[in-house]
């Protein structure tokens, strides 16, 4: 289900136009970012938890030429699926 | 960095597009809903902005109980994953944006550093072996470019055998003191001093005691021979190839002895005061070495000499022999050379020698005492004399350890044993049984006509050849 089967989909769901569907879902994903950037973790009940996670940096070795890079710190968005939503896939 | 709640974002949409509350709350509730139901239909769903969910296997997996310790399987089941697009990806990184991966140099050898020092110590490694093979390569040279001169000589040796089987008995005794005196010389220089004069005099006594006109090649002689014999010392430890060095000493030495004598008179009666400086010198060296190692091996060297004489079969028949014979004339030279003048240390000694070997019993008998009794004619007798002379004082100074080999080019006569190889034998080992030297078995390579010498088959027959030593001119 790609972003355009996915706008029509939540369109038919909420008896919106798909035009309408658009602009929300494009302002849901904006306030999701404004809250990702402040660290915020966002808990949806039933589906899961989006949080930023912040990787240390590391040291790694390019395998071919043997040379040794420092991998700077980074955030990363992780999402970790909720046991409902676990259960409801692997019911059967 | 607090918890945010659905309700949280609801209101938020709520501000942010003024749409009602209940028709926002509906939005996001079927929001979810949609993703959840793409993820079922698709088992992947794709927001624009946002990123992507997948619903991804997880297969079977064994685990231990961490409170029972036994061992259970977690099934295998269906997990929703998200991974952010590249655009909120960058937003949320966004603080640590500016940091780049920076290659170090913290002085860490890398793994491709470790491989290529590796390397370069296998490469000297093969220097070395390859510097192994050429050293083995020259003396397989100068071994082959010896014979025919040897094929002249020994016509020569026929003709005057007591001139040539003296020096045949000497040459290894002369030899050793080139490997002796560099390990025995400094450490004890000073001992000699106290006993330099129980080494001198047999060489002083005799000249003096016998013929003035036989006096000059006497002193001359270990003149001659000695600067030859110190310069290897120098010239070994720098160059790291004893073999052939010593090789090239040798034949310096070997000419001087018989036949050198005579021609270098001359030069150097001209040098005398310097050299009869030199000789002193070297004699107290010589005198030093030789105490040294007859002191410490004594013991030895007399039961080594018993055996000798008692008819024991050495190892080397015939090197040893003759050495072992030399050996023999030391002890009676050290008593009598004291007591006895040297005319008769002379006449004893040389018949022990000549006897020894067992070439022409009667014939350098008959010539030495003929040659004592004339003791006019000058160029007979020099050589003649000399190389009896030198014997004593070069004898006392050989001891025990005495190989054949190092030192001398060997000229092949006959087939001493043939040998059958067996397990785990080398030609090295070959060549320290039979010869008392490992460096010989060249000799048994050349012999055998061995191409692949570095590899031998179990079994195979190997002629082990006699070796002489091979008069130089």
């Amino acid at each position: 289900m790609n972003n355009k089967e996915f706008i029509n989909e939540l369109a038919k769901q909420t008896n919106l136009t798909a035009g309408v569907t658009t602009k929300l879902i494009n302002d849901t994903v904006k306030i999701l970012e404004e809250h990702f950037q402040q660290n915020d973790v966002v808990n949806i009940p039933s589906f899961g938890t989006f949080e930023v996670k912040k990787k240390m940096e590391r040291i790694s070795v390019n395998p071919t030429t043997g040379k040794r890079y420092l991998i700077p710190p980074k955030l990363v968005l992780a999402f970790k699926q909720s046991n409902m939503l676990k259960d409801k896939f692997n019911a059967e | 960095m607090g918890k945010i709640s659905l309700s949280n974002i609801v209101d938020e949409l709520v501000a942010k597009s003024g749409l009602a509350r209940d028709v926002a709350d509906n939005f996001i509730h079927a929001f979810v809903e949609t993703i959840e139901k793409g993820l079922q239909e698709d088992n992947i769903v794709k927001i624009k902005g946002m990123g992507t969910f997948k619903l991804q296997e997880v297969s079977d997996r064994g685990s231990v109980d961490v409170n029972t310790g036994e061992r259970i399987t977690i099934r295998g089941h269906r997990k929703v994953t998200f991974t952010p697009d590249s655009a909120m990806k960058e937003l949320v990184n966004r603080p640590f944006a500016h940091f780049e991966p920076t290659e170090l140099n913290d002085g860490y050898p890398t793994e491709n550093e470790l491989d290529a020092v590796g390397a370069q110590t296998d490469e000297t490694d093969e220097v070395s072996e390859s510097t192994e093979t050429t050293e083995s390569v020259v003396g397989n040279e100068t071994e082959t470019a010896g014979p025919s001169p040897a094929i002249v000589e020994e016509v020569k040796l026929i003709v005057e055998e007591p001139i040539v089987e003296e020096p045949v008995a000497e040459e290894p005794i002369v030899e050793e003191p080139i490997v002796e005196e560099p390990v025995a010389e400094e450490p004890v220089a000073e001992e000699p001093v106290a006993e330099e004069p129980v080494a001198e005099e047999p060489v002083a006594e005799e000249p003096v005691a016998e013929e003035p006109v036989a006096e000059e090649p006497v002193v001359e002689e270990p003149a001659v021979e000695e600067p030859a014999v110190e310069e290897p010392t120098v010239e070994e430890p720098a160059v790291e190839e004893p073999v052939v060095e010593e090789s090239v000493v040798e034949e310096s030495i070997e000419p001087t002895e018989p036949v050198l004598n005579i021609a270098d008179q001359p030069k150097q009666k001209k040098s005398k005061g310097c050299v009869w400086t030199i000789i002193l010198i070297l004699l107290l060296m010589v005198a030093a070495a030789f105490l040294c190692y007859f002191y410490f091996s004594d013991s030895e060297e007399r039961s080594f000499n018993n055996a000798d004489e008692n008819g024991e079969m050495m190892v080397n028949p015939n090197l040893e022999e003759e050495l072992g014979m030399g050996w023999d004339d030391e002890p009676e030279v050290d008593t009598q050379l004291p007591v006895e003048k040297k005319d008769s240390v002379v006449l004893h000694s040389e018949p022990v020698g000549v006897s020894s070997s067992d070439a022409g019993v009667a014939e350098p008998v008959v010539a030495k005492s003929s040659n004592h009794s004339a003791a006019t004619a000058q160029p007979s007798t020099n050589p003649l004399f000399c190389s009896v002379t030198i014997t004593p004082s070069l004898e006392t100074k050989t001891i025990k350890d005495i190989t054949p080999a190092d030192t001398t080019d060997y000229v092949i006569e006959g087939t001493l044993v043939t040998h059958q190889l067996k397990s785990g034998e080398t030609l090295i080992q070959l060549s320290t049984k039979y010869y008392g030297d490992k460096r010989l078995w060249p000799y048994i390579v050349k012999y055998n006509w061995m191409k692949d010498y570095n590899h031998v088959a179990i079994g195979q027959m190997v002629n082990i050849p006699i070796l002489k030593d091979k008069p130089t001119e």
